[in-house]
């Protein structure tokens, strides 16, 4: 491998990018290459001593910045509650609206269940009632006459 | 939990992950403690009022470093300096508790100062990638968001970069046994 190639796996795995897999090709070719070993090597001391440089978050700070945001936080509410009745107003009005329509909603599906149960009931007894016709015996209607008819001419 | 708690609490996990970051990289481009804290706490403030326009959680990382970025900007605006000639860091205290201590420390503040020294004079998006990535942590990815630029663009500077910080301490780093 060149060692061009190799110093470009030394900046990938110097910058957290360079594939896992990748590790053990790198070290391998670091053994076998002087020039690039002290390149690896330069470039790890260039790495710790960026990493002393990183100071820790000013204390002050920390506090400021967490006091602004909760006074913000708060100062939220206030622009948007206190002091405004018809917001405040408006907006108690929007959530009893939706605790209503929700009601409603619920009633009306509740409503429409009771009604297909009603429906099936209904037909259920029409089944029955078709059924209850089907199993009477066969009735037979027989005619009988037995008072002679008499038929006179007028003359 | 109230959605004001629920964004408070988001708020402060990532204001915990990404404040050392967001100092850092602030301060090595500024070198102005005062602007800094100021700007990192502008940041942080306008995060918070815009965490619910946000809709996407991973790219808060690149709303953070995005909106310090313009912040940057507006200060050298305001300024009126060219980015080449900014100011001189704060001299920090040594903690020291014997001879041998100091001299190390002395030593480290030295090859710590050169390596910020290199930076400052190095070309502007260069630093500027070189910061992003070593105290920032960002990926080439979100560093090629945040500036606006091609990955591979991101990976050539910063190829460059670490070539000239080598190129330049090489010999001292490697001869010093800190």
């Amino acid at each position: 491998m060149k060692t061009e190639e190799i110093i470009k796996m030394i900046d990938e795995y110097f910058d957290g990018e360079l594939e896992k897999g990748k590790e053990p090709i790198l070290f391998t070719q670091l053994s076998l290459n002087d020039e690039s070993r002290e390149y690896f090597k330069a470039a790890n001391k260039i790495k710790s001593i960026i990493g002393e440089t990183i100071e820790e978050f000013p204390e002050e700070l920390e506090a400021r910045i967490l006091y602004s945001a909760a006074s913000k936080e708060s100062r939220w509410f206030n622009l948007n509650f206190s002091g405004n009745f018809p917001a405040l107003l408006s907006y108690a009005a929007t959530v009893i609206l939706l605790i209503v329509t929700f009601f409603l909603y619920s009633e009306s599906i509740n409503y429409k269940n009771s009604l297909e149960v009603k429906i099936q009931q209904v037909n259920d007894k029409n089944q029955m009632i078709e059924l209850l016709f089907n199993c009477l015996p066969q009735a037979e209607v027989k005619g009988s006459l037995e008072n002679p008819v008499i038929i006179k001419s007028k003359s | 939990m109230t959605r004001s708690g629920k964004d408070i609490v988001e708020f402060t996990l990532i204001y915990n992950r990404v404040k050392v970051k967001l100092y850092n990289y602030v301060l090595r481009m500024i070198n102005d403690r005062m602007a800094t804290e100021d700007m990192v706490q502008n940041v942080f403030l306008k995060f918070f009022e815009n965490m619910r326009s946000i809709r996407n959680k991973s790219s808060f990382n690149f709303w953070i470093f995005k909106t310090a970025r313009n912040e940057i900007y507006t200060y050298y605006r305001r300024k009126k300096i060219h980015v080449d000639q900014f100011g001189v860091m704060d001299s920090d205290e040594v903690d020291i508790t014997d001879e041998f201590d100091l001299l190390i420390e002395y030593e480290k503040m030295e090859l710590n100062e050169l390596i910020l020294h290199e930076l400052d004079t190095m070309a502007y998006e260069q630093r500027e990638v070189f910061l992003l990535k070593e105290y920032a942590g960002l990926s080439y990815k979100e560093i090629s968001s945040v500036m606006s630029i091609e990955e591979n663009l991101v990976k050539s500077r910063l190829f460059k970069t670490r070539k000239k910080l080598i190129n330049r301490l090489g010999p001292k780093i490697l001869i010093e046994n800190i």
